[in-house]
């Protein structure tokens, strides 16, 4: 399901694109078969890669395009959000799998999460069609930007400082029961 | 409680940056439009993910069972702060089986109380604690997960089944107390011993008038009294023979319980004696308790691997009452328990050993020189044999598909004959 997603988004940049199909193919091509690895092996860590190269095969077709904004964004951002959660949900280490009700609920919330991402990308698209360019919103823009990854970093660091285990606890020992017991 | 951040929340910090970099090198909106969703979910993942605070309870339906037999146990989860995905996983010996199996994938809410019943097949003997409950928990955006172990175990004892058998091994010698086994000497009982003449102070309803008239004076019956006796189980604890989840310290300790129990219905007074790597003994009694004191002491049995030499020395001497009957089972694989059971015939004590034939668990020899150590080895034990058939010792062989009450009988016979001989 998620290669196939992510297959989908590589066919449509390379026939709606205007100009060397091949390169989009090509990179496309690329990233599928980091992603096809990722998820045979079982590697998480090779995902993003992939994921990156299908998203590149994207990129060079919006470079090579003529038209201002590819009204169909909003259907690859919620396709690639959509085959990321698959990939990852299916490279989860479970040591039983889910039940039915389970996974309708995951299904449930991944629609959620692809239709919110549909919509929230047209908007965003609908916007910056309206706004046209200046170097105040590029600016805006670029603070927007390294505000969010601050904010993401910041966070991040925090959670990493409150789950550091402290100084007697035997997490590690804790972990290493969980792994022999599910075996 | 640990947590731990999944390889989604790099990968998706990497994706959002990327993506909004290459949207601010490009000016293409359309690249923010695909980092977006990514940047969103890892600030939400980041700003809503918590430690859940998870409570349980575990109880059995009963806390003793028989080998083989089936219980109930319910697992209480109390949730103060649940968790989207949760794997609960019952840490359990591989001698109980749980249906339906764990681990388990639940979703647990806030506030909520969730009780799961679950089927636990005892399959081996042994004291175990059920209940260490080990739970991992994933949030709802997949980007960290928790694990924690709630250790809510309860003590379990699987007591060995019983093995059938049809009569005891007669002691040669009886003790003082009253019991069931008729004494060799005379005195107040039922069975009927032998005729004398009268002596003063003998009681008139013992007078064998019929005899009496016939010879033309007073004669009266002689009795043997009932006695009880003093058996001592003897369990070698140096070596087992073990093939998958069987080995032969189970037959041995099923024997060992039965035979305990049934000698205890005798008002017989019964001792018990693990020799091996581990010494443990109890020393004889009579009752009910002492069944479950021993019967406790044999779930704690197992073989503890030892290079050190030991004899029969280092056993209490109250724990061999002299003039006890003391009952082997051993499955002769070690050369000190051998030693030791010779030993103990040495000083008089009225041994028989069954042995619990290891040949079943040994692997089918498949080439020539395999069969040739197999001879060996079955030549070895032969001559084991032969040297305790000498020192007056039976030896009975139990083979795993042969009842314990055959093996009885074997030794039983040679009891028998051993005493009309040494008379």
């Amino acid at each position: 399901m998620p290669l196939s997603l992510l297959a989908g988004i590589v066919v449509y940049a390379a026939t709606a694109t205007e100009r060397f199909p091949t390169i989009v193919l090509a990179v496309g091509a690329a990233g599928l078969v980091v992603n096809t690895v990722a998820l045979a092996g079982g590697w998480p860590s090779i995902l993003p890669v992939g994921l990156v190269g299908v998203a590149a095969a994207y990129a060079v077709f919006l470079a090579f395009r003529s038209e201002s904004v590819d009204p169909w964004a909003p259907f690859v951002a919620a396709a690639l959000f959509a085959a990321a959660e698959l990939a990852f949900t299916f490279l989860e280490p479970l040591s039983a799998r889910p039940s039915r009700a389970l996974q309708a609920r995951q299904l449930l919330t991944l629609g959620a999460g692809a239709l919110g991402t549909a919509i929230f990308g047209s908007a965003l698209l609908l916007v910056a069609g309206e706004g046209g360019s200046s170097v105040a919103l590029d600016a805006a823009g670029i603070l927007a930007a390294v505000a969010v990854m601050a904010v993401v970093a910041g966070l991040a660091v925090r959670r990493a400082t409150q789950d550091a285990p402290s100084a007697g606890q035997t997490s590690r020992a804790v972990v290493t029961t969980f792994e022999d017991g599910m075996d | 409680m640990s947590g731990a951040a999944t390889p989604k929340i790099g990968a998706y910090a990497g994706l959002a940056a990327l993506g909004l970099l290459a949207a601010l090198a490009t000016g293409l909106p359309e690249l923010v439009v695909l980092a977006a969703p990514f940047a969103i979910s890892l600030g939400l993942g980041l700003l809503l993910v918590r430690d859940p605070e998870l409570d349980a309870k575990v109880m059995l339906e009963r806390d003793h069972v028989l080998e083989g037999e089936e219980i109930g146990a319910t697992i209480e989860l109390r949730v103060a702060k649940g968790a989207e995905r949760v794997e609960l996983l019952i840490d359990i010996p591989p001698a109980l089986v749980t249906t339906p199996e764990y681990p388990r994938l639940l979703r647990l809410r806030d506030g909520e109380e969730s009780a799961y019943h679950v089927r636990v097949k005892c399959s081996r003997w042994g004291a175990y604690g059920f209940g260490r409950l080990q739970l991992r928990t994933h949030d709802a955006f997949g980007m960290f997960r928790h694990e924690l172990v709630l250790d809510c175990r309860q003590p379990l004892k699987v007591y060995p089944r019983e093995e059938s058998i049809r009569q005891l091994l007669r002691p040669r010698e009886t003790q003082v107390f009253s019991g069931n086994h008729v004494a060799r000497q005379r005195g107040e009982g039922i069975e009927f011993a032998d005729l004398r003449p009268f002596v003063a102070g003998d009681r008139v309803r013992h007078v064998n008038w019929r005899a009496s008239a016939r010879r033309g004076e007073l004669w009266v019956n002689e009795h043997h009294p009932e006695r009880n006796a003093d058996v001592v189980i003897f369990l070698d604890t140096f070596a087992e023979a073990r093939r998958g989840g069987r080995s032969t310290l189970d037959p041995a300790l099923r024997a060992a319980a039965s035979l305990v129990g049934r000698y205890l219905r005798q008002k017989d007074r019964v001792g018990f004696v693990s020799f091996g790597g581990m010494l443990n003994w109890l020393l004889p009694s009579t009752g009910n308790r002492q069944l479950y004191r021993i019967v406790d002491a044999m779930l704690d049995t197992q073989i503890l691997l030892s290079y050190a030499w030991r004899d029969v020395a280092v056993i209490p001497r109250r724990t061999l009452p002299p003039q006890a009957l003391v009952v082997a089972l051993t499955p002769l694989l070690d050369d000190r328990a051998a030693g030791a059971l010779l030993d103990l015939r040495a000083r008089g004590f009225d041994l028989v050993v069954i042995e619990v034939s290891p040949s079943s668990y040994l692997p089918d020899p498949k080439d020539e020189l395999e069969v040739l150590a197999d001879r060996l080895w079955r030549l070895r034990r032969e001559a084991l044999r032969d040297r305790f058939a000498r020192a007056g010792i039976p030896v009975a062989v139990w083979e795993e598909d042969s009842s314990l009450a055959a093996a009885l009988e074997e030794v039983s016979a040679y009891h028998r004959f051993g005493r009309l001989a040494s008379a």
